[in-house]
């Protein structure tokens, strides 16, 4: 059985088969706050320990899915091309927004973390927090964080940002459609983006475009970072 | 066909970066420094986004489920997690809130301005 389990096609069949159920049951329901990810990987966290299937064997086949990882963040060029134009005509107030934005990003997980007693290792899963997965893996990778859990909290991070986003808009008056874009894709990445969408076209490209370009002024602040603290 | 090409210039353009972060004194994606070339290589439109778009609209469309075993690996290190998940989720929900709140001060202040001027 082991070594049926161990063939690569198991984990890539079953990360494929809990995938497609997921997507296919967001797009027939109208359960639209549906995050098929957060749910294709709790149903095989519990297929792995209920049939008691070493996570070893999954590694196989899930590794040829990860390998994308780094194609897609090539990708990611792609949107911001597209969005170029939005970009050009409020450039400083973008730039400005996502630069000061992803450093308080990481500034306020290190201060919270160290105030709430977390180890240094849980603080650098969760410092990429706001950062799109694919660039957040590599985030991690620099600062050698727990890969899953920065993942997990990526996610979280994503569907609490775009549900909290109307109540923070709200509260501290923040109303123009390009600011609100901003936020929600440097906070929330591609969720808040979603999220963005529904407030209006406008607010929806800028956080589209925000997405990357947090990504890339992270990575920055992380490789900064890691300079100071692994010399 | 068109799948193979653009399949093709995506990976290329993913190992040249990783190729140019392992002559990087410092530690950097490999796959960022992809995404900055094909940015240039369309804004200098030595490729069109034609070249790229069929392939780039499915993973942008499906990109999260490639996600799915970054996650799953959380598995090999719950026994760690476990006895901080209350201060963890607390960071994460506090943190987003900050976050979220100062970037969308920072440009509603600074497109107001703009618009003063």
């Amino acid at each position: 059985m082991i070594e049926l389990l161990s063939n690569p096609v198991f984990g890539l069949f079953l990360t494929l088969i809990c995938g497609s159920f997921f997507w296919w049951l967001k797009n027939v329901s109208k359960f639209t706050w549906i995050s098929p990810l957060l749910f294709s990987i709790g149903l095989i966290i519990i297929l792995l320990q209920g049939l008691n299937i070493p996570y070893e064997a999954y590694k196989q086949g899930a590794d040829i899915i990860q390998n994308f990882l780094g194609p897609i963040t090539v990708i990611l060029a792609v949107p911001l091309y597209e969005h170029r134009e939005d970009l050009m005509r409020h450039k400083s107030a973008i730039f400005i927004g996502t630069i000061t934005g992803s450093f308080s990003a990481l500034l306020v997980v290190f201060f919270l973390g160290h105030l709430f007693g977390l180890s240094e290792l849980f603080i650098h899963s969760l410092m990429p927090k706001s950062v799109t997965t694919p660039i957040g893996i590599s985030a991690s990778e620099i600062l050698n964080g727990i890969i899953g859990l920065s993942v997990v909290s990526i996610i979280i991070t994503g569907l609490f940002g775009a549900f909290v986003a109307p109540a923070v808009f709200k509260v501290f008056k923040i109303k123009s459609a390009i600011a609100q874009g901003v936020a929600l894709g440097t906070t929330a990445h591609v969720i808040g983006t979603g999220k963005a969408y529904e407030i209006d076209r406008v607010c929806g490209a800028m956080s589209g475009l925000s997405i990357g370009l947090a990504g890339v002024i992270s990575i920055f602040w992380i490789v900064l970072y890691s300079a100071i603290v692994f010399p | 066909m068109v799948i193979f090409k653009q399949l093709n210039i995506i990976f290329a353009f993913y190992l040249t970066g990783e190729g140019i972060a392992l002559l990087l004194p410092f530690s950097f994606p490999g796959g960022l420094i992809g995404l900055f070339l094909l940015y240039l290589t369309l804004l200098l439109k030595w490729l069109h986004l034609e070249d790229v778009k069929l392939l780039s609209d499915f993973f942008l469309k499906y990109m999260a489920f490639f996600f799915i075993p970054a996650g799953v690996s959380i598995i090999s290190s719950y026994t760690l997690i476990e006895s901080a998940i209350i201060p963890i989720i607390g960071v994460l929900i506090i943190s987003t809130i900050i976050t979220m709140a100062i970037t969308g001060l920072v440009v509603d202040y600074l497109i107001k301005r703009v618009e003063h001027d």
